[in-house]
């Protein structure tokens, strides 16, 4: 890549102005800062104000950083919350990033009927959320639930569990119908990326005499850095901020064993306390910014040295 | 040998994945036939009786008509203009990456991680007196979905050689033409795929056009579903249908974009 | 080829998209405007309301179907359109408040009202709601349900809703009958009739503990006996001098909840059920008593076509002899901001006439009654309700369910199903629950400025 740069600045710097004109970006950057920047951190701004459900009558006034000091000085649990944000961000990217990429590879090649594979691997992540939690529910309840069913069919009823209410599988649960829902997107993603990869590059690594994972490691890995960093970042971010998975299967139960910031922040927004909400919020969305940028930060760093 | 018992070792995973995926769907297919209490047992069995008039009784008393044309001119239109304005912006940037441009790109990024605020953008919206109207609610998802579209779309950008941006212009093309006669056809995975991406997306939220508008003509083919839940009483068979229609245009919409996904790198194109 | 057709298609369609979603606004804010000149013209006169359009914001559940009939006729009447616009249940608060502080709402939006819902929800009635004081249907409403409808004296809300008994025991009758089980009066009665039930292999107590909202039920709506224990105990609740946490009877309603739950007879798994299947079992037989509403029992006849009968009695949880008497509903109220009041008062006149009243009714298949004061409705009370309701001595009938008739309460719903199944699991002590719901109640005085949280 960095060579290519180079030419490009011996031959067209001259024209640069002229081939890619700035205009280009005037149509995206005025609707982004006009209708979403803009209101996103205008609503930012409630955190420092006392706006609750009396706001009405009282008005919203400025109360500084007292949201944020309430917070962390609350006899509330928010920092398990925040705990578990955090890993179910780790685990659910982990289990759903390296099977992704490896189904995505498989289906890159000539398998027979991996059109169709692939729509139906596609399919969970159309569903809304309210079907996925009442399908799930359904699946996972412990005496009339498919699962424990079909465990018990296959004579491996030791394996059957209280998959939504065991606080030792609950997470796992969650896990897994994450998985389920979020395997196809992150799998259609690296299928575009795949399909940048020119097939010429293959055909010299083959005809080199390279095995399949050095093909990997050499070819597909380094050239999907796109596409991995753009799942990186979608993954985290969706982690960080995840709610609605959460809330159909759990709602942050049983008792309060799957809370998450989202689910917290929710609360207190159903109860009126939008500025304390608003607080919360912004508190994730500094860790959910400063984690994306570092993210695409490195990566970048690493495109620029390939 | 080697090969074919790798081939079936391979078919064998992907009819394993997609059975795991088709259950789920099969059930809510399935149960869609069913009369209400039957569907409430969620079972796989077949129905006692196929009651396909489950399906025109949801069309007819969830509007689904005025709902599907709503939902897809809100995902076509902005689906389209955002991502082909954030494929010429994100070209730019990644070709002439000078300080401004890169601290835009930051810029953009950080929209990611913003929640959306729908009380402040009903403000925003109702100063240029777009609520309550279609353009309206297409702007508010054009806008969102740019953060997306222009990360997605920059990265992929980098693998398109620039060598032949240089070749465009020594045959005298203008940027207009060397976008969109060169860039865009190679780009043509990429945008399909943030396309098909971006369109799921729109076409599942049905929460902006709620806070968006006080009419429901105006409500997304999503919205429906939810006057078949009752706190005591809720119309499964009906949930199903409607599911199950509320999905077809998404999968559609998927098996089209693939066929361009799979075709649009030629490897020839491309001479290192 | 086939690209090109489907390619060709593609655009075509979007094309067609575009031109609907860029073409048809400019025409909708048209005709919106052309409304507007109606409606000032119609002010002037005061009668014709022809072409206007009536907009309801209501919560899923709260209308179902029962006003489809009468919102036809009233359309027909009046030749206007009413837009119906149902939003899910868990939206419902947020898109209201949005709607509320933007300036935007419907015509007529709806609220769960109870007696202090009005200051709590929708918080500055005058500049929201308009004023319905003297009209003419205030009489219809009844004296108990009047005081979710009012508030500083004025007339804002309309509640129209069943008087049927609310989250009671429904039983199996033919299955008690046929075992020779007797239904309970007391929590040990209670509790040696489940071990007798599970027995059988059949689940005693049915509780959708998934759901989130549905178990708590069985804490609250016996509010009567908390009262009836320390007497004056609500009017504490409500003006600060006495907590839920310490309280005993609720700490023993707590204990008796958790025994039937480690004892499995709630449901090997209730914690992980919901209600969708719950018909079901009761039709399947798998299920002797779940709390529900009386005209439960009409629905469970419908699913599953049992010929089984049902009976209704007194949730027994820490002895409890008191009926759950609960003057909150759903509620309509006028919005100031309306464009057209004088249609949204026309509304609320026609949905209390005589013919609305018992046309609502006839198309609530889920309710027997609707409670009203007006004697020429025909009311469909279940035998079984009578019967179950003849049995309750007045004195008994007096006391409101805790959720609504104590300030605060009510908005920790969720919060305190969610602490009810920690202490379930053993992940939190009986008192903590009601320690945090007495500090979640005061973080609500605060956010109101209470006085007498200060």
């Amino acid at each position: 890549m960095a060579c290519c740069t180079i030419c490009l600045e011996r031959v067209v710097t001259v024209n640069k102005k002229r081939i890619y004109p700035q205009w280009f970006l005037i149509i995206p950057l005025v609707l982004y800062i006009c209708f979403f920047l803009f209101p996103s951190i205008l609503g930012v701004l409630y955190s420092f104000t006392d706006w609750n459900a009396r706001s009405a009558m009282t008005g919203i006034n400025f109360v500084g950083l007292q949201n944020y000091t309430e917070i962390f000085t609350s006899n509330k649990d928010y920092v398990s919350g925040i705990l578990h944000t955090l890993s179910f961000t780790v685990v659910s990217n982990m289990i759903k990033l390296v099977p992704a990429l490896l189904l995505a590879i498989m289906l890159q090649e000539g398998l027979r009927g991996k059109g169709l594979y692939r729509t139906l691997l596609y399919l969970p992540s159309i569903l809304p959320f309210v079907i996925i939690g009442l399908v799930f529910k359904s699946i996972l309840n412990y005496n009339t639930g498919l699962l424990n069913m079909v465990l018990d069919a296959l004579h491996l009823g030791i394996l059957k569990q209280k998959w939504l209410s065991d606080l030792n599988v609950v997470w796992k649960s969650i896990y897994g119908v994450d998985a389920w829902r979020g395997i196809g997107y992150v799998m259609t993603i690296f299928l575009a990326g795949l399909n940048t990869i020119p097939k010429s590059y293959y055909e010299a690594a083959q005809i080199d005499g390279a095995n399949f994972w050095q093909r990997i490691r050499h070819i597909t890995l380094p050239m999907l850095t796109g596409a991995i960093m753009i799942n990186l970042v979608f993954g985290i971010t969706y982690g960080l901020k995840v709610f609605d998975i959460i809330y159909v299967l759990t709602n942050g139960g049983p008792g309060h064993a799957t809370e998450v910031m989202t689910t917290y922040s929710y609360q207190l927004y159903s109860s009126g306390q939008y500025g304390m909400s608003t607080a919360l919020n912004t508190i994730l969305l500094g860790i959910t910014a400063f984690i994306g940028i570092m993210v695409v930060r490195v990566m970048s760093k690493k495109e620029v040295q390939q | 040998m080697k090969k074919n018992i790798q081939n079936i070792l391979k078919q064998l995973v992907c009819i394993v994945l997609c059975l795991a995926v088709v259950v789920p769907f099969y059930m809510v297919l399935i149960n869609s036939f069913k009369s209400k209490s039957e569907a409430a047992r969620m079972s796989l069995a077949l129905p006692k009786e196929w009651l396909f008039s489950n399906y025109v009784e949801v069309i007819e008393k969830g509007k689904l008509i005025q709902g599907f044309s709503n939902s897809l001119s809100y995902a076509l239109t902005a689906t389209i203009v955002a991502v082909i304005s954030c494929a010429m912006a994100s070209f730019v940037i990644c070709r002439k990456p000078t300080k401004l441009n890169v601290f835009i790109y930051y810029f953009v990024l950080c929209g990611l991680f913003f929640p959306v605020n729908y009380v402040t953008l009903v403000k925003v919206l109702n100063f240029f007196h777009l609520t309550d109207n279609k353009p309206g609610i297409i702007i508010a998802f054009t806008s969102a979905m740019i953060p997306f579209c222009i990360f997605t779309i920059r990265n992929f950008i980098l693998s398109v050689p620039i060598e032949l941006d240089e070749a465009a212009v020594i045959d005298g093309a203008g940027p207009i033409e060397l976008f969109f006669r060169i860039i865009v056809p190679l780009l043509k995975p990429t945008l399909v795929t943030c396309f098909i991406l971006q369109f799921m997306g729109v076409w599942s939220d049905f929460l902006t056009p709620l806070y968006l508008s006080s009419s429901s003509k105006l409500f997304p083919m999503t919205m429906a579903v939810y006057q078949f839940f009752g706190k005591n009483k809720s119309y499964w068979n009906y949930i199903f249908a409607d599911i199950i229609l509320t999905c077809i245009p998404v999968i559609i919409v998927y098996m089209l974009g693939q066929k361009y996904i799979v075709g649009g790198m030629t490897s020839g194109a491309v001479k290192e | 080829m086939k690209k090109k057709v489907m390619a060709l298609l593609l655009c075509t369609s979007m094309v067609a998209a575009m031109l609907a979603g860029c073409g048809k606004s400019p025409a909708a804010t048209e005709s919106s405007d052309s409304e507007k000149g109606k409606t000032e013209a119609s002010n002037s006169t005061e009668a014709d309301f022809a072409g206007e359009e009536l907009s309801i914001l209501v919560s899923a559940g709260w209308m179902d179907n029962r006003y489809d009939a009468t919102i036809a006729r009233f359309e027909d009447t009046y030749d206007v359109t009413v837009d119906l616009q149902t939003i899910p249940a868990d939206q419902y608060s947020d898109v209201l408040q949005s709607k509320l502080s933007t300036d935007s709402c419907t015509d007529i939006f709806w609220i769960q009202s109870d007696p202090f819902a009005i200051a709590s929800q929708i918080v500055d009635p005058d500049k929201y709601c308009i004023d319905f004081t003297g009209a003419a249907w205030e009489g219809v409403i009844p004296e108990t349900r009047l005081q979710s409808c009012t508030y500083d004296g004025k007339l804002y809300g309309l509640q129209l809703w069943h008087n049927s008994p609310e989250y009671i025991m429904v039983y199996n009758k033919t299955m008690f009958e046929e075992n020779k089980w007797e239904v309970p009066a007391t929590y040990a009665d209670l509790k040696d009739l489940c071990a007798e039930i599970a027995d059988k292999d059949i689940t005693p107590w049915f509780v959708p503990g998934a759901d989130g909202w549905q178990h708590q039920l069985s804490f609250f709506q016996i509010g009567g006996v908390y009262e009836a224990a320390a007497p004056g105990l609500y009017e504490g609740l409500n003006d600060n001098t006495a907590t839920f946490a310490g309280n005993e009877k609720m700490l023993e309603v707590l204990k008796e909840f958790k025994e039937l739950s480690d004892a499995g007879y709630l449901g090997e798994d209730w914690i992980g059920t919901d209600s969708t299947n719950m018909s079901n079992e009761f039709g399947d037989r798998n299920v002797a008593m779940a709390m529900a509403n009386s005209s439960y029992i009409k629905q469970i006849q419908e699913d599953t076509g049992t010929s089984d009968e049902f009976g209704l009695f007194l949730l027994p949880l820490g002895d409890n002899d008191t009926f759950p008497t609960n003057p909150g509903g759903p509620t309509m109220f006028g919005y100031e901001g309306s464009e057209h009041p004088e249609l949204v008062k026309a509304f609320f006149e026609f949905c209390t006439t005589t013919e609305s009243l018992q046309e609502i009714l006839d198309n609530s298949p889920a309710y027997t009654n609707i409670d009203v004061n007006d004697d020429k409705v025909v009311q469909k009370w279940l035998p079984e309700e009578e019967e179950f309701m003849a049995a309750i001595p007045a004195e008994k009938m007096k006391t409101g369910v805790l959720q609504t008739s104590t300030k605060y309460t009510n908005d920790y719903w969720m919060d305190f199903g969610a602490d009810m199944i920690a202490y379930c699991q053993g992940t939190m002590e009986a008192d903590d629950v009601l320690k945090n719901m007495d500090a979640n109640r005061a973080e609500s005085a605060k956010v109101a400025g209470d006085e007498n949280w200060k």
